[in-house]
């Protein structure tokens, strides 16, 4: 399969596919337990009900073509694999059982490891985490009687990992081994 | 001839005028299969009913066939050229030799149940006959439906009938076939759409199957020809068709139906040519795959209507306000996420081996193949032979075929049998009986 990566080039940004991070990607989605992307219809079942979509112009169905051409490098350079939601709709309803989530979370992984610069909505989030253990910290909701709720007004007990000390020491270690 | 649909017909009337004598069993009450059921054929457009009975009547006119309808076969033992097979034939309640099909037994019945032929669009008394043309042209009484049966009360259809043809003591008979070779033309069902849980077949009621769809194209079915009439409203009327729908699938069914898209294309011709610019066609489809003779062609004529091509697929449909079908697919022609009402949501589902088959599978012992449909010998040279001598198959028993071809491996089916019954005989005649 690799082989045959080579002699494509794409004229509109005069890319080639790059195979090493192809074969990787392959490596990641077969721990996965997903089907490769040669699979695809591209039948657009995923585009069409795609949440995001809607908003961000993401296209399920362009990102296994790529995969599947082996056009990476563009893709982990972009935003559009951290626009995914995780609603797991292409998953659940892709006729040829091929997961685009799974590969968007594949690709967001070979980002990180490429060095590449992740969005700054997600190291809010890590450091959220780390300050409270919480990817975000509990909010105030305004209701349709225009009340404000809390956790404690509803009498809901406080969402806090029981140990964080220990929780932020365990997320450190894995920070520090990745980067 | 296991089956009296359009391939067991043909490889009946094929072997008859070769002078061999065929029986042909069928479940049903009348022959006539899947293709009575629809109403016009691609790509010619032409009557499914004008192709159809003049078979009908030839098969039920020869001298050497025997129709065995409200017929099963129970078991089959010996080997090829020598079968023997026990055959069950439910009781009809009515004398095939006195009923004159003239009607009156079923306009005075009062019991109503959903009709199959219509598959369930319509209503068909407790003694019906299927369809107008049916062969034989008898009433049958529905022994699990007739208040007579059920309730021991009601003699409406004897009491009506003028050739006294009704016979509520008729029993089940036993018959034995002795014959050298056996065809399975056992035909197809259709995909249950309502797997497909994000299109809301079966909660939506005009989200329908195509073969539904082409009982309301059809002037005998139960809206005389008038697709949209259930679904009637003021205004420009539209129409989805969903391609694909259980096909082409790893969750359902992988492999190809190979008729859906001439299937759409033809429902949505017929329907611009029906209401002009009344109604408007959107066709989804993954790739448009219509590759028999003169199916280019009309794919061409089609788009030439103004039939809308949208090249993807929904991936769930919702009910709007006005009780319409609303869903969203992303064109990947012209890279637009397209939202879509429509009045009727036509879903043209997979062809799929019979689902009471392994009855009939147990007797005969027939390997299916990985899609479930009876398994050929060799793919390229003996398509209508299976692995067990003397046991053939014709039409879609083997797999999803259009009627062209159906027609087609029914003739190389009744060859194949054709040419071991001739061996068999001649080897009977030179006095070399043992086998």
């Amino acid at each position: 399969m690799s082989k045959g990566h080579g002699s494509i080039i794409d004229l509109l940004t005069m890319t080639k596919p790059n195979i090493a991070l192809y074969e990787k990607l392959n490596e990641i989605l077969l721990k996965l337990q997903c089907q490769p992307p040669s699979n695809c219809l591209q039948c657009a079942k995923c585009t069409s009900g795609c949440q995001v979509m809607r908003l961000l112009e993401n296209k399920p169905h362009e990102v296994v073509g790529l995969v599947g051409l082996g056009f990476l490098d563009e893709l982990i350079r972009s935003d559009r694999i951290w626009e995914c939601a995780l609603c797991l709709k292409c998953r659940e309803r892709c006729p040829q059982r091929i997961a685009p989530t799974d590969i968007l979370l594949a690709l967001r992984n070979l980002a990180v490891s490429s060095g590449v610069q992740i969005p700054e909505s997600y190291s809010k989030m890590i450091m959220s985490i780390i300050e409270h253990g919480l990817i975000q910290g509990p909010q105030e909701v305004m209701g349709a009687d225009y009340r404000i709720y809390t956790n404690e007004t509803l009498g809901l007990e406080p969402t806090k990992p029981r140990d964080l000390a220990k929780f932020r020491s365990v997320l450190l270690k894995v920070l520090e081994q990745n980067l | 001839m296991i089956g009296g649909g359009i391939a067991g017909i043909q490889a009946s009337l094929d072997l008859a005028g070769l002078g061999f004598k065929v029986y042909m069993v069928e479940k049903a009450p009348s022959i006539g299969g899947r293709v009575a059921q629809l109403h016009r054929l691609f790509p010619t457009l032409e009557d499914a009913m004008d192709i159809l009975r003049p078979m009908m009547t030839e098969a039920y006119m020869h001298p050497k066939i025997e129709l065995l309808t409200c017929s099963e076969i129970e078991a089959v033992s010996g080997k090829a050229g020598a079968f023997s097979a026990r055959l069950l034939t439910r009781a009809r309640y009515v004398d095939e030799r006195r009923c004159t099909g003239c009607g009156r037994c079923a306009s005075n019945c009062p019991v109503e149940v959903s009709n199959e032929f219509d598959v369930g669009l319509s209503k068909r008394k407790a003694i019906f006959i299927p369809f107008t043309w049916a062969i034989p042209p008898t009433y049958t009484i529905d022994g699990d439906q007739c208040l007579h049966f059920k309730e021991a009360m009601c003699r409406a259809c004897e009491r009506s009938c003028p050739e006294n043809a009704v016979n509520y003591d008729q029993e089940p008979t036993e018959k034995k076939l002795e014959v050298g070779a056996i065809i399975v033309a056992t035909g197809f069902d259709v995909y249950d759409a309502g797997e497909e849980k994000e299109y809301g077949y079966g909660v939506f009621s005009n989200v329908i199957n195509g073969l539904e769809y082409e009982r309301l194209c059809s002037p005998s079915g139960p809206t005389g020809g008038e697709p949209l009439q259930p679904f009637d409203r003021r205004g420009p009327r539209s129409v989805a068709f969903i391609l694909c729908v259980g096909s082409r699938d790893e969750t359902a069914n992988p492999y190809c139906c190979r008729v859906g898209c001439s299937v759409a294309l033809k429902h949505a011709y017929q329907l611009k040519s029906q209401y002009g610019d009344g109604a408007i066609a959107y066709v989804c489809f993954t790739d448009l795959r219509t590759n028999e003779k003169g199916g280019e062609e009309f794919s061409k004529r089609v788009r030439e209507t103004g039939v809308k091509l949208i090249r993807g697929r929904p991936s769930e449909m919702l009910s709007t306000p006005d009780g319409r079908v609303a869903f969203n697919v992303y064109d990947t022609a012209t890279s637009k996420l397209l939202r879509v009402e429509a009045d009727l949501v036509v879903l043209e589902t997979c062809l799929v081996q019979r689902r009471e088959i392994s009855r009939l599978q147990k007797i005969l012992k027939i390997p299916l193949g990985s899609d479930g449909f009876f398994l050929e010998k060799h793919l390229k040279l003996n398509q209508a032979e299976t692995s067990i001598d003397g046991v053939f198959l014709a039409g879609t028993a083997q797999g999803p075929k259009d009627i062209t071809e159906t027609v087609l491996h029914a003739h190389t089916a009744a060859m194949a049998a054709a040419s071991l019954l001739v061996d068999f005989t001649s080897k009977r005649h030179e006095g070399c009986e043992t086998v």
